[in-house]
């Protein structure tokens, strides 16, 4: 199939029309000239959709243009050109208002269309993916090494003009260097490919492609542009910014990258790893993707205000980075410009809202839910140890209460009379009397925040059938809650996994509240999220819930049907230790209540210790609603799980009896004893688990969450029936749904990948090719919509998005045959009338040349210096930053910077710590994103910002410094070899004879300068952690330092050409 | 007649963009409104008003100041003292998490004295004696409203335009669209209060978003380093810096001839703005040379860096040198509890040189075309937060309704604008969005808000997105 590639020269007519701002008579084009999706469409989309495009909601006069039947009449009857052309402010189109005038070119294109008939073609980014693509045919063969070359040349052609001719070997083996690693080639390198060049000129090229792509720098490199696509960063990024443990993430895309995982898989493991058969570990942790949005913890937060927002962001993030189109714009209404109507957003939406997270995260030790643990092979074998530990003290136990029967008839023949007790009381209070001095050092009335409060008022106790805590003198009496103030019990340990306990509280609930009333709390956190151990009451059901975090990471039951309203009864709730919710009871009156598990599955202590909280609170919680109203005559608290008997004993005064569990229990040394060592077993297991590393990820609810259309995208619009949506793919953009697929993820990935889907395989080559070229063929990589800008070469990129599918979506094959063509090894530098003519390279007559990015520059530092250090991947490093520390200088609640020491300082700068909202400085003045929201470009600015990192950031002093240590510590001759090796480790080539004579002068005079300054060079060349040899001279390494620094500050070095 | 018909535009900003290589290597971020405008008719034109103001000085109050203790004054707070809000105020409204679940939401009259003030008897109460100095060339905006409840957001959406990180800052916006005026200094400064603790500040909120980051705000510091990385390093001097630039900028030439990239010009031009940024930004920052009687004027405090008044005069300085967009930010106004207590503290440092920045940059003729902002993110409630006793209380985030003020720049003074009902709850005259709030601010500046705008994922942005009214009554 030959696609329908029109003559270049139209559109480098109509761009530099544009950029010249020519007003001077327009071309006349006949309407057989016209190409709708070049000519037309961009017209109609930008100056008119906006009222007259797929948002039906929007739309004025019933008139739509994104149709070819949509405005049939205004184009017959004349209609829409009397509008255009028209003076009359009330008349022309489109209105003034809308500062959407059309120019006198664009109205004569339009008049021109409409008279050759109005004919309408579809969007080409929107067409299915051609099953072949026709190479054109060059009349210049020979200088063709790669197909791609030929669709290159043949716009050349008719262009007529010439390809640049090839770059130096030099030049171009720094280039490929950079673009496949992301580092620069090293002398080594560059003397052994001189010298392979020599022999067989092809077969070095090749070898060094080869080489680089088995390069596990390769990985490297090729993660950044996916990392700023995935919004990948070592912090929250909202209000106080915590860190994150999403590392893992990252390197799994390095490895990805080096193992050549083909893209289609990339993308499936990324958006339904956990939904594969089996997972694997890999599988389940790129699903991360999914997850490593920004997330807030900020006080009085909404939860399902953020929920939704998570959501959006995936939502968003998935249409950009895969699809490149922009889902923003259908969260409030129909697009604008494409195909989407709202509804298609929120039925998107569906394929990502099930998961069990709460919307918020709370600390950097609670890992919002759902998760997976990455234990290290000692890790997993130190946990393996302790589950042999806790099988056996299960056994134990379980023998223990087995073999107890005869010991229990002993010891009644032995203790015939025995007065039976209810051992392991922690405490017992009642209110019977007010709070003393003495007392409040272990207990008392507290506010919100746990400080001291006034005293709760107290009230009579009168109609009571629960027995009274002690047969005490004086009035029975119960505390007053009111919501907002409770009881905080000292020094009572934290209710954690592996901890029984029984808490019985003698209470009142005078009047039903439908929210969440906290009974009793032994929780940390803040208002973000809570972890630890709660009781409350849901408009009359009792919850007990034990948890890191709620809802995915936790264990919690609830009462099947409320409990009586406004009568004084005991409510008493125990724990097993068992990490199950069948670990949870809850006893009324001394009855078991029936229940329902709402939550059954917790990783990790359930009591992380962070700030707020950590005391058992009767009544209140911080920023929660406690028991308004609520009267509490006493509360008992029981480190072990106590049996029905006792429950019973304390809710009704009915006799103990020593029954075979009583026994057990309280009494039977043997199965204390194996109590005691299965909770010790259980803790040492739960402490095993606690310091593998955490990660969010993707992990899909048993029923999915329903969605809605939610009006103007807010999280409380009303709902009903009609605003519920299903799973489903656009309506009228791709090809349908995979019949056979689930409706989940899983099935969504497979409709992505589809082979001749329109955008996944067209939007990943532009990325891949704006890596190699410092620009996509599209040259908005964002957007692949109506308002996008068409490609510079349609069918180049319809022709590689083809061969990389039907070559299984192989990244490194992609590479390799472009760096290896003929469009790449041109040279960039070219005649003044060439940049004149097209300054961006649209016609790529010549070769890439770019400013290297923000991550290359300080590599390229650090390797050419030596200093860089070889390790890979692991948790986040923090290279040196100025100022005091910049983390916290505006945020009291950060974390503080920590720089790092030693061969950390050091690293590859995909490692450095990514700080959503304070990044490192020297990063941001080279144009390094946030990584806030998902951006698939960066701009690649020219500051005077970008001038001071270079020239005075110590990172790159100290570099400059050990790249002239070598070179006086090495062997060489002269000064004129010693800046001829500066010059070659730095920008990767022999300097001229200008450039030689040049920084001769400058050694010269710097050695001038620091032989009067001793003490200068001394200064100088301490900087940074590293420190020279004493064995070098202060005075020529200072000298020698200043000229590598200027060398490291040079075009030829920071520029990629 | 507010709006006049527009002037002709600088030469420099009508460039193609052969041109903008060559004009931007002259200035940072040099960008023309007329780029913008180049799909639209009026491509040729220069700005789209005629400007009152230059520049903007930004005194954001970050936490929220609590409007009822400081301009709103609601006597029946104080009679209600105690009493719970009446429901059919609050009506549906929603609350933050840290007070929704409170079982009363007691009515807390403000501890401090009001009375009114100047030629146009705008209230105050007595935490801002130096305010009444300027009452009368002040503009008091008491009907803002927003729709965020949490700092992060609500800070975002007045400064960016959005909840959402991602959208350029309004001063990004204008360094965009209006380049810079100094060619040694950046055009958008930001300077914060040090050691201020409170709502953190975050780089999106000077940050370029989707336009290029040489749009971003230059955060100067108090200390040492005025801007990252400015000083040489040790044993490198000034003189041995313009030589090692010499020689750079020859080697960079002789890569020009052969290269022929017109990028390597501008990176030139850019380092030689470096080298100045160099002198004028210690210059700038060094206070030492201020007459004592600016210090009588800001306070003593000025003295010490970094303080809200140092910033203040600072602010100043800038201003006189044609910076364009000088953003303040001092924390601490988030007062949950204890406010009676707190706010005077957080009052006093920022109440004379606030008020002093007014006067000062008044006695120098700037203030007629500078525009100065007082304001935070939200306001405060009128019920308390916590336990209300006799004489404490505190308040929780309140978006319906707060008070900042503007002066200078072409903003009428001695008004006040805007009603809200005798609980200071609910707006009820004259309410100006944050997004009516931006676009004045754009209109002072000679820009259209509807027509500043930024292509990027296909769609025209706009600092006020689809929203946004000029409050023309506050205009002069």
């Amino acid at each position: 199939m030959v696609l329908n590639e029109a003559p270049e020269y139209y559109i480098m007519r109509y761009l530099f029309a544009l950029l010249l701002l020519t007003t001077a008579s327009p071309l006349l084009v006949a309407a057989g000239e016209i190409d709708y999706n070049r000519d037309i469409r961009p017209i109609l989309s930008d100056r008119c959709y906006f009222c007259h495009g797929p948002d039906k909601e929007n739309r004025e006069a019933d008139l739509r243009f994104d149709l070819p039947d949509g405005a049939t009449e205004a184009f017959t009857s004349g209609e829409l050109v009397r509008r255009i052309f028209n003076d009359d402010p009330d008349e022309v189109m489109p209105p003034p208002s809308t500062n959407l005038s059309l120019t006198t070119k664009e109205k004569k294109l339009l008049q021109a269309w409409i008279a050759g008939g109005a004919q309408y073609a579809a969007h080409w980014a929107f067409q299915p993916l051609p099953a072949t693509v026709v190479v054109p045919t060059t009349k210049n063969q020979a200088w063709m090494r790669q197909p791609l070359d030929a669709f290159v040349l043949a716009k050349l052609e008719a262009e007529q003009l010439q390809p640049t001719r090839a770059a130096d070997p030099l030049r171009w083996l720094r280039r490929v260097t950079f673009d496949l690693t992301g580092l620069p080639p090293s002398t080594t390198t560059i003397e052994a490919f001189q010298r392979a060049f020599a022999s067989d000129a092809d077969a070095a090229y090749e070898a060094t492609v080869d080489r680089l792509l088995a390069s596990p720098a390769y990985g490297e490199q090729m993660a950044v542009a996916w990392l700023d696509a995935a919004r990948y960063a070592d912090s929250y990024g909202y209000q106080s910014d915590k860190l994150n443990t999403q590392w893992p993430y990252r390197d799994w895309v390095v490895k990805a990258f080096n193992d050549n995982l083909p893209y289609d898989d990339f993308l499936t493991w990324q958006l339904a790893g956990d939904l594969l058969e089996n997972p694997t570990r890999e599988q389940r942790l790129a699903t991360a993707f999914n997850r490593i949005h920004r997330l807030t913890n900020e006080g009085g937060s909404v939860f399902e205000e953020w929920r939704i927002e998570n959501v959006a962001d995936r939502v968003h993030t998935f249409g950009t980075a895969i699809l490149g189109l922009t889902m923003e714009c259908s969260r409030c209404h129909d697009h604008k410009y494409d195909p989407i109507t709202m509804r298609d957003y929120y039925s998107l939406s569906a394929f990502f809202n099930s998961i069990d997270e709460n919307g918020l995260y709370d600390s950097s030790e609670k890992v919002p839910s759902p998760t997976m643990l990455l234990p290290t092979p000692e890790q997993e074998a130190a946990q393996e140890e302790t589950v042999k530990q806790l099988v056996a003290a299960e056994a134990a136990f379980h023998d223990a209460t087995t073999s107890a029967a005869p010991r229990r008839t002993n010891w009644l023949q032995k203790n015939p009379h025995a007065e039976l007790k209810i051992p392991d009381q922690r405490f017992a209070l009642d209110f019977d009397q007010p709070f003393d001095e003495e007392q409040k050092k272990l207990t008392y009335p507290s506010t919100d925040n746990l400080s001291m409060a006034d005293s709760l008022e107290r009230v009579d106790v009168v109609d009571s059938n629960v027995p009274r805590l002690l047969p005490a003198e004086g009035q029975r009496r119960a505390i007053v809650l009111d919501g907002d103030r409770g009881v905080t019990i000292k020094d009572v340990e934290s209710f954690d996994r592996w901890t029984p306990f029984s808490l019985a509280i003698t209470f009142r609930e005078p009047q039903r509240e439908p929210r969440r009333s906290i009974l009793a709390t032994h929780t940390r956190g803040t208002d973000a999220g809570f972890n630890g151990w709660d009781l409350s009451l849901v408009n009359g059901h009792v919850e007990s819930r034990l948890y890191r975090v709620w809802p995915g990471n936790a264990i919690g039951i609830r009462t099947a049907a409320p409990i009586p309203v406004d009568r004084w009864q005991q409510l008493t709730s125990t724990y097993d230790g068992s990490s199950t919710a069948a670990g949870l009871k809850l006893y009324l009156d001394g009855q078991l209540l029936a229940i329902e598990v709402l939550r059954d599955k917790v990783v990790k202590s359930a009591s992380a210790k962070i700030s707020h909280g950590g005391q058992l609170v009767i009544g209140q919680r911080f920023r929660s609603r406690g028991l308004a109203g609520g009267l509490i005559d006493d509360v008992r608290l029981y480190e072990r799980e106590l049996v029905l008997t006792e429950i019973a004993h304390l809710a009704t005064g009915a006799p103990l009896a020593a029954t075979p569990a009583y026994y057990a229990s309280a009494i039977d040394e043997e199965c204390r004893t194996a109590t005691k060592q299965l909770r010790d077993a259980r803790q040492a297991y739960v402490m095993a688990e606690e310091v593998m590393q955490e990660v969010p990820v993707m992990e899909e609810l048993d029923e999915p969450r329903p969605a809605h259309v939610l009006a103007r995208g807010q999280y409380d619009a009303p709902t009903s029936d009609k605003t519920l949506v299903t799973r489903q793919i656009f309506a009228k953009l791709g090809p349908p749904f995979p019949a056979d697929a689930s409706r989940d993820r899983l099935g969504l990935a497979q409709w992505v990948t589809a082979p001749d889907h329109p955008l996944t395989a067209r939007v990943a080559v532009n990325r891949l090719w704006n890596n190699f070229f410092g620009a996509g063929l599209v040259r908005t990589p964002e957007n692949f919509g109506s308002q996008g800008e068409l490609p510079t070469h349609t069918a180049l990129l319809d022709w590689l998005a083809r061969d990389f599918v039907d070559a299984g979506w192989d990244v490194k094959r992609f590479c390799k045959n472009v760096v290896l063509s003929a469009t790449y090894r041109q040279d960039s530098a070219t005649s003044s009338a060439l940049f004149a003519r097209d300054l961006d390279n649209r016609l790529l007559a010549r070769g890439p040349a770019y400013r290297l990015g923000a991550e290359q520059i300080r590599d390229l530092a650090l390797a050419a210096s030596g200093l860089l250090s070889h390790e890979r991947g692991g948790p986040p490093v923090s290279p040196y930053q100025p100022g005091k520390d910049l983390w916290k200088e505006s945020n009291g609640m950060s974390p503080p910077y920590q720089r790092s020491v030693g061969q950390a300082l050091h690293r590859r700068s995909l490692y450095s710590v990514w700080k959503r909202t304070a990044p490192l400085p020297n990063m941001m003045a080279f144009d390094t994103t946030s990584r806030e929201v998902c951006t698939v470009r960066r701009s690649r600015t020219n500051t005077p910002l970008q001038a001071l990192v270079l020239m005075n950031d110590i990172q790159f002093v100290e570099a400059a410094r050990a790249v002239a240590e070598k070179l006086l510590t090495d062997d060489h001759e002269n000064d004129q070899k010693r800046l001829a090796a500066a010059f070659v480790v730095l920008a990767g080539r022999q300097p001229d004879a200008t450039e030689q004579r040049v920084l001769l002068e400058l050694l010269t005079e710097e050695r001038t300068y620091y032989k009067t300054h001793p003490d200068e060079a001394q200064k100088l060349i301490a900087l940074g952690d590293t420190q020279p040899s004493k064995d070098i001279s202060a005075i020529e390494l200072a000298a020698l330092t200043t000229v590598c620094q200027a060398i490291l500050n040079l075009d030829a070095t920071i520029w990629n050409r | 007649m507010k709006h006049q018909p527009p002037n002709s535009i600088d030469n420099h900003l009508t460039v193609n963009r052969r041109h903008f290589f060559k004009s931007s290597a002259a200035g940072i971020g040099a960008m023309a409104l007329s780029q913008l405008l180049d799909n639209s008719a009026s491509a040729n034109t220069g700005l789209h008003f005629t400007p009152t103001a230059k520049r903007v000085i930004y005194l954001f109050q970050s936490g929220g100041p609590a409007q009822h203790d400081l301009f709103d004054y609601k006597p029946l707070l104080n009679k209600m003292h105690g009493q719970d809000l009446p429901p059919e105020v609050r009506g549906e409204q929603r609350l933050t998490g840290m007070s929704a679940h409170q079982t009363a939401f007691p009515l807390a009259g403000s501890k401090f004295k009001f009375a009114q003030h100047g030629n146009s008897g705008a209230w105050l109460s007595e935490l801002l004696p130096h305010h009444r100095e300027i009452v009368d060339d002040v503009c008091f905006i008491r009907s803002m409203h927003t729709e965020a409840i949490n700092h992060d957001p609500a800070i975002t959406m007045f400064q960016t335009g959005s909840q959402i990180a991602g959208r350029p800052s309004l001063g990004a916006w204008l360094s965009y669209g209006l380049g810079s005026e100094n060619q040694n200094l950046p055009s958008f400064i930001v300077l914060a209060s040090a050691g201020q603790g409170g709502q953190p500040l975050y780089a999106r909120l000077w940050g370029s978003g989707f336009l290029d980051s040489k749009y971003q705000g230059v955060r100067f510091r108090a200390g040492k380093d005025p801007v990252l990385y400015l000083s040489n390093p040790d044993g490198v001097c000034h003189s041995r810096r313009r030589a090692q630039l010499d020689k750079l900028n020859e080697l960079n030439r002789h890569q020009y001839e052969k290269e022929l990239d017109p990028e390597i010009e501008s990176r030139i031009a850019q380092y030689e703005m470096a080298f100045r940024m160099q002198t004028s930004v210690p210059e700038v920052t060094d206070l030492s040379n201020e007459p004592e009687s600016t210090f009588k004027l800001y306070g003593e405090e000025a003295k010490k860096p970094g303080t809200f008044a140092a910033n203040c005069l600072l602010a100043r300085r800038l201003a006189e040198r044609d910076v364009r967009f000088i953003q303040l930010y001092h924390q601490g106004w988030d007062q949950h509890s204890n406010l009676p207590k707190s706010i005077v503290g957080q009052a006093k440092e920022t109440d004379q040189a606030s008020a002093a920045l007014v006067k000062d940059l008044k006695q120098r003729g700037l203030l007629e075309d500078t525009l100065v902002i007082w304001g935070g993110e939200f306001g405060r409630t009128a019920y308390s937060q916590g336990v209300l006793t006799a004489d404490n209380y505190g308040r929780d985030h309140h978006p319906r309704c707060f008070t900042t003020w503007m002066a200078g720049g072409g903003v009428k003074p001695g008004i006040t604008y805007g009603d809200t009902d005798e609980f200071g709850y609910n707006i009820v005259a004259n309410g100006v969005h944050v997004h009516d709030f931006n676009a004045t601010i754009l209109s002072l500046m000679g820009i259209d808000h509807e027509r500043l705008t930024y292509k990027y994922q296909g769609r025209r942005f706009r600092l006020t997105d689809v929203h946004g009214n000029v409050v023309d009554d506050i205009l002069a």
